[in-house]
C-alpha cells in the first residue's frame, strides 16, 4: 500500500475551525438571548416606570407641598396597579427617598423616569428589573448551547475525517493500482523501445551483412556496420534508461527523421524519398518519439515485408494535427496483426491510421497535435 | 467604526440607565413655614379645618389644613418638620413616637356610608361580610386602602371582616380609594354604592347605615355601644408647641369641645 498523507493534515486543519464554530455558536446564542432578554426587560422596567411616574405626578398635583409623605396611600395604589412587582427607587427633587417599593437585593437593570408637572421636575423614578432570573436563564441556555455545541462539533469534525480516512484508503489502494499498470505500461513500453530501435538498428546492420557477404568488403563498410551497431546499443541503453531515442535529442523530430531516412535508404539501398515541412510545432517528447517509432516501424515493414526499390515518406502539419503518410513499389503492406507495434503507438498518441487496402502500400497515419506547442 | 458605535449603543440600550445614587442623607429637620401647617388623617380634616378658621379668626394665626396625606404621612411630615401639626386617627407605633408629642382630641365613629339610591337602611354582621364577597346582588362596595384607619376600627368590632375585604381587593373587581375626599366623591357618583368612612364627615345625599340594629351617633359612641372608633389627635415637635399652642388651646377648651361635638365627634374630657 502505498501511504497517502491526507487524513492527518486534514484533522489538524479542520479542529481549529470546528473549535472556533462550536465556541461561537455556544456563546452568540446565549449572549443574544441574554441581550434580548435584557432589553425587554429594560424596556419593561422603563413602561412600568412610566406608570409610576404617571400616579405620582397625579399625587403631586393633589398634594403638592406633602405628596411624599402620601408614600403609603401611593402604596397602596402601586401595589393595587400592580407596578410593585419589580424593584422599584423614589427619589424626590432633592434626592431623598420617598418609601415606595424596594430596590431589590440582586442585580438589577434600571430605567430611570423623571416625574414632570407642568414642565417642573418633582422627582425621578428607577424602575428595575432583576437579572438573577434572566442570568439563571442565560446560564441554562448556556449549559445547553455548550452540549449541543460538543455534539454538533464532534459531528462536525468527525463525519469528514472519517470520509477523508475512507477516500485516503481508497486513493492509496488506487494509486497501488496505477503503480502496477504503470509497471506494466513502462515493460511494454521498454519492450517497443527494444523492438523498435535497437531492433531496427540490428536488421539494418544484418542486411548490410548479407550485402557485404553478396558483393565483398568495401572501404567503409565495416564502418556502416560499426555505426549500426553503435545505434543498437545505443537505444538499448536509451531504452533501458527510459530517455528518448538518440537522434531526437539532438536533432528534433524532423531532424532525427531525415537522419533515419538518409542512413536507412544508405544501409539497405532502398530509395527513400522524404517530404517534411520546413518546422513543426514543438512536440512533447512522448509524442516525438511515438512519432519517430512509426517513421521507423513503417519504414522497416517497406524493407522486410514489401521488398520495395522505393519508398517515399511525407510530413504533413494539418491545422490541429501532423500526418504521416509511407508508400513504396513492393508487394504491399503486411496483415495488420502484423503492425502491431504502430497501432499500439498511434492509439497511445490519440491517433487514427488508415491501413492500406491488400496489395497496396500507402498507409496514413493521423496524430492530433493537443499538447504541442506552436 | 460604524460597528463598533452600533454594539455600543446596543449594548447600552440592553444595560439600560445607571442606578439611583445615594439618596440624601440630610436628616435636618425642614424649616417652619410663616403659617402653622396641619395635615393627616382625612377623618380629622373637617375638624381641623373648622378650628383652623376659629383660630385665625380669633388670634390672626394662619392654620392651613392640607389635603389628606393619612395617619402615618401626618406624622412622618410632622417628625421631619414639613407640618407643624400631624392628624392622626390611630396609635402611633413606638419607632414613630420618638420625639413627637401627642394630644388626643376626639373620637370618631367609623361607620358604612351609604348612597342616596342604597336600597338597605340596616344591614346585620352577616350581610356585611356577604356585601365584602359580592354576594349582595345589584350593591357595590367601595373599599378603603390597607392603610386606612377606618378599616381597622370597623374590623376590630366584626372579625374576619379584614380577610374578607382583603380578599375582595385582591380580586381586583372592587375599587380602592386612598382618601376619604376620593371615597366621598366615589359614593356621590356610584349608584347603590356603599362604603367605609368617617361618621363626622358623612354629608348628604350620603348617609351612615345601621349596623345589627344600632345607629352610629355620638350618643352612642358616647354610650359605649357603638364600638367601631378610633381616637383623633394632633402630634407635633415638642420646640414647635409654641407655634401650635394657640390651636391647641382653642381645641382643647370648652368653645373646642364644643366644636367637635357639633361637628358629630366626641370630645374627649381630657387631652394628653
Amino acid at each position: 500500500m502505498i501511504p497517502v498523507a491526507l487524513t492527518r493534515p486534514f484533522a489538524r486543519r479542520l479542529l481549529p475551525l470546528v473549535l472556533v464554530a462550536s465556541g461561537l455558536f455556544a456563546l452568540v446564542v446565549p449572549l443574544a438571548h441574554h441581550l434580548d432578554a435584557r432589553g425587554r426587560a429594560v424596556l419593561g422596567a422603563r413602561e412600568r416606570g412610566e406608570r409610576v411616574a404617571h400616579v405620582l405626578a397625579e399625587a403631586v398635583r393633589d398634594r403638592p407641598l406633602l405628596w411624599r409623605y402620601d408614600a403609603a396611600k401611593l402604596s397602596g395604589r402601586l401595589h393595587q396597579d400592580g407596578l410593585l412587582g419589580g424593584p422599584l427607587v423614589v427619589r424626590d427633587r432633592q434626592n431623598r427617598p420617598v418609601p415606595l417599593g424596594s430596590p431589590g437585593s440582586s442585580a438589577v437593570a434600571w430605567a430611570r423616569v423623571p416625574v414632570e408637572v407642568e414642565g417642573a421636575p418633582v422627582a425621578i423614578v428607577w424602575s428595575g428589573a432583576p437579572l438573577a432570573p434572566l442570568r439563571h436563564e442565560s446560564l441554562r441556555l448556556l449549559a445547553g448551547c455548550l452540549l449541543l455545541a460538543s455534539i454538533l462539533g464532534a459531528l462536525l469534525f468527525l463525519f469528514p475525517v472519517r470520509t477523508v480516512a475512507r477516500a485516503e484508503e481508497r486513493i492509496a489502494a488506487l494509486l497501488a493500482e496505477r503503480r502496477v499498470a504503470l509497471q506494466d505500461e513502462e515493460r511494454r513500453r521498454i519492450a517497443r523501445e527494444l523492438h523498435d530501435g535497437a531492433g531496427q538498428a540490428l536488421t539494418a546492420a544484418r542486411l548490410q551483412l548479407l550485402a557485404l557477404r553478396k558483393r565483398g568488403l568495401a572501404p567503409g563498410d565495416a564502418a556502416q556496420v560499426e555505426h549500426h551497431l553503435d545505434e543498437a546499443l545505443e537505444e538499448v541503453r536509451r531504452s533501458t534508461s527510459a530517455l528518448l531515442p538518440a537522434p531526437l535529442a539532438t536533432l528534433g523530430f524532423l531532424g532525427a527523421v531525415r537522419k533515419h531516412c538518409a542512413s536507412y535508404a544508405r544501409a539497405t539501398g532502398v530509395d527513400i524519398s522524404l517530404e517534411t515541412p520546413d518546422e513543426l510545432p514543438e512536440l512533447p517528447p512522448p509524442m516525438a518519439a511515438g512519432l519517430y517509432r512509426i517513421v521507423q516501424e513503417a519504414l522497416h515493414n517497406t524493407v522486410r515485408h514489401a521488398g520495395a526499390a522505393r519508398a517515399s515518406v511525407r510530413v504533413s502539419h494539418l491545422r490541429d494535427a501532423l500526418s504521416l503518410e509511407f508508400d513504396d513499389d513492393g508487394r504491399g503492406f503486411p496483415d495488420q496483426a502484423s503492425s502491431q507495434s504502430i497501432r499500439e503507438r498511434v492509439a497511445g498518441l490519440g491517433g487514427a491510421v488508415d491501413w492500406p487496402e491488400p496489395g497496396r502500400s500507402h498507409l496514413r497515419v493521423r496524430i492530433p497535435l493537443g499538447g504541442a506547442t506552436p | 467604526m460604524r460597528r463598533t458605535l452600533a454594539l455600543l449603543l446596543l449594548f447600552a440600550a440592553c444595560a439600560g440607565d445607571p442606578p439611583p445614587p445615594p439618596p440624601s442623607t440630610a436628616t435636618a429637620v425642614l424649616a417652619p413655614r410663616p403659617e402653622v401647617l396641619a395635615a393627616g388623617t382625612g377623618a380629622m380634616t373637617p375638624l381641623a379645618m373648622a378650628l383652623a378658621r376659629e383660630v385665625s379668626a380669633g388670634t390672626g394665626l394662619r392654620v392651613r389644613v392640607e389635603p389628606s396625606i393619612g395617619s402615618g404621612g401626618g406624622i412622618a411630615a410632622a417628625r421631619d418638620g414639613a407640618v407643624d401639626l400631624g392628624l392622626v386617627a390611630r396609635p402611633l407605633r413606638p419607632e414613630e413616637a420618638a420625639g413627637l408629642e401627642r394630644i388626643d382630641l376626639a373620637r370618631d365613629a367609623v361607620v358604612l356610608a351609604a348612597a342616596a339610591d342604597f336600597p338597605l337602611e340596616d344591614l346585620s354582621s352577616e350581610d356585611l361580610h356577604r356585601l365584602y364577597r359580592g354576594e349582595l346582588r345589584g350593591l357595590t362596595v367601595l373599599l378603603r386602602d390597607e392603610a386606612e384607619s377606618a378599616n381597622a376600627a370597623l374590623e376590630s368590632v366584626h372579625p374576619g371582616l379584614a380577610d374578607e375585604r382583603r380578599r375582595a381587593a385582591a380580586t381586583g373587581r372592587f375599587r380602592v380609594l386612598d382618601h376619604d375626599d376620593a371615597m366621598a366623591l366615589a359614593l356621590a357618583t356610584t349608584p347603590r354604592s356603599v362604603g367605609v368612612f368617617s361618621l363626622a364627615a358623612v354629608r348628604p345625599p350620603l348617609r351612615p347605615l345601621r349596623i345589627d340594629g344600632l345607629t352610629p351617633s355620638a350618643e352612642s359612641i358616647a354610650r359605649g355601644s357603638w364600638r367601631a372608633v378610633r381616637t383623633l389627635g394632633v402630634v407635633f415637635r415638642p420646640e414647635r408647641r409654641d407655634r401650635v399652642m394657640p390651636f391647641l388651646a382653642l381645641a382643647t377648651s370648652e368653645r373646642g369641645r364644643a366644636m367637635i361635638r357639633s361637628l358629630g365627634y366626641v370630645p374627649l374630657e381630657t387631652g394628653g
